[in-house]
């Protein structure tokens, strides 16, 4: 009777615990959203700086950085956000690139803040607010 | 991961509280909360299923987040009467003896019509038979009849009736289950005799046998 009811407390503690454990798996999760976009967004700012002092290649080869810190961890964001918010993000930024090779400094400023606020989304698709929560 | 978690829990809770308020007619002999997490689970694990493009941990992170709920309630609900209370509600006696209590009719909305269903279900087709019907909290109606027009006991009228005890099924669509004839401390050996009694080779050709406590066999063979 008495190991019939500590099981039954045990059930519980394991919800608790899952649950605390999901709790803290979705903070690693947005740590680790966080860390990559702005990984991502250094690079992109770099390659912005290079593009200014008309430096194309080395704007084009930080871009190109970005792209691959971006494509390695599209896998685990898949598991997070899915593949709906993958997409529009590999989009723009191989826009800009697109930009970069085509256009001078000032035809790529829009690509890039599109590139940023994109970026700027996703972190804030996962961050803690009332708005998102609601 | 956070969003979608702190989401299905306000959901649970979101429903469980409009549930609560509706009364104890919408559930349907499920407890409250066990019907919220009827109500939201099969429609939790569809999305992704049609969705390729969704990832599968949207669908299974809120379904581990209300098995949670679910069983952080009813842990505290086993624990806690007032909590209990709380959440489900108390019975409600409907009919005291004999009396039909309006004021609790008026509170689950119950009208007669529904309350003379309920107990035409258990067989009752006169009101003025019952002394207590209760609403309770899974939205089952139980009854207790007045002493005169219950079913008369063995006991009341001193017969003697044997008891058949516990009733195993030892073959069940010519598979026997070891199990039962372990309980019932038979071996394989005296089933195939009593399979030979009635003309059966194997217990493939039995479609059930079940064996009492008194020694009683019941035995139906397959039909070609």
């Amino acid at each position: 009777m008495r190991r019939k009811k500590t099981r039954v407390i045990a059930k519980e503690i394991c919800a608790i615990v899952l649950l605390i454990a999901m709790f803290v798996g979705s903070l690693y999760n947005t740590h680790y959203l966080d860390r990559v976009v702005q990984d991502i967004l250094s690079s992109v700012h770099t390659s912005e700086v290079y593009a200014k002092e008309n430096k194309k290649d080395k704007a084009i080869e930080e871009l190109s950085e970005a792209i691959r810190i971006w494509k390695e961890s599209s896998d685990y964001i898949y598991i997070i956000l899915g593949q709906n918010y993958i997409d529009p993000t590999t989009d723009v930024l191989y826009d800009l690139l697109g930009d970069l090779y085509a256009k001078e400094y000032e035809g790529t400023l829009g690509s890039y803040e599109k590139v940023r606020e994109q970026l700027k989304g996703l972190v804030e698709l996962e961050q803690f607010s009332l708005a998102s929560l609601f | 991961m956070t969003i979608i978690i702190l989401r299905t829990i306000i959901i649970f809770l979101g429903i469980l509280t409009s549930m609560r308020i509706m009364g104890k007619r919408q559930l349907g002999e499920l407890e409250i909360n066990e019907l919220v997490v009827a109500v939201l689970v099969a429609d939790l694990a569809s999305h992704p299923l049609q969705d390729v493009g969704m990832p599968l941990m949207n669908g299974l992170v809120p379904l581990a987040t209300l098995l949670c709920c679910e069983l952080i309630f009813s842990g505290i609900m086993m624990h806690s009467p007032t909590a209990k209370k709380l959440l489900t509600g108390k019975p409600s006696i409907l009919i005291s003896n004999g009396a039909i209590n309006q004021l609790e009719m008026r509170k689950n909305r119950f009208t007669l019509d529904e309350l003379a269903e309920e107990l035409r279900t258990q067989g009752i087709t006169d009101i003025s038979k019952v002394k207590y019907a209760i609403l309770e909290t899974d939205g089952r109606v139980n009854t207790l009849l007045y002493p005169s027009e219950q079913p008369v006991t063995a006991g009341q009228l001193n017969i003697q009736v044997p008891d058949p005890g516990y009733t195993a099924i030892l073959i069940s669509d010519g598979k026997i289950s070891h199990e039962n004839l372990r309980v019932m401390d038979k071996s394989e050996a005296w089933l195939m005799k009593e399979l030979k009694k009635r003309n059966a080779k194997s217990p493939k050709e039995v479609y059930l046998l079940s064996l009492n406590h008194r020694g009683e066999i019941y035995y139906a063979a397959k039909e070609n």
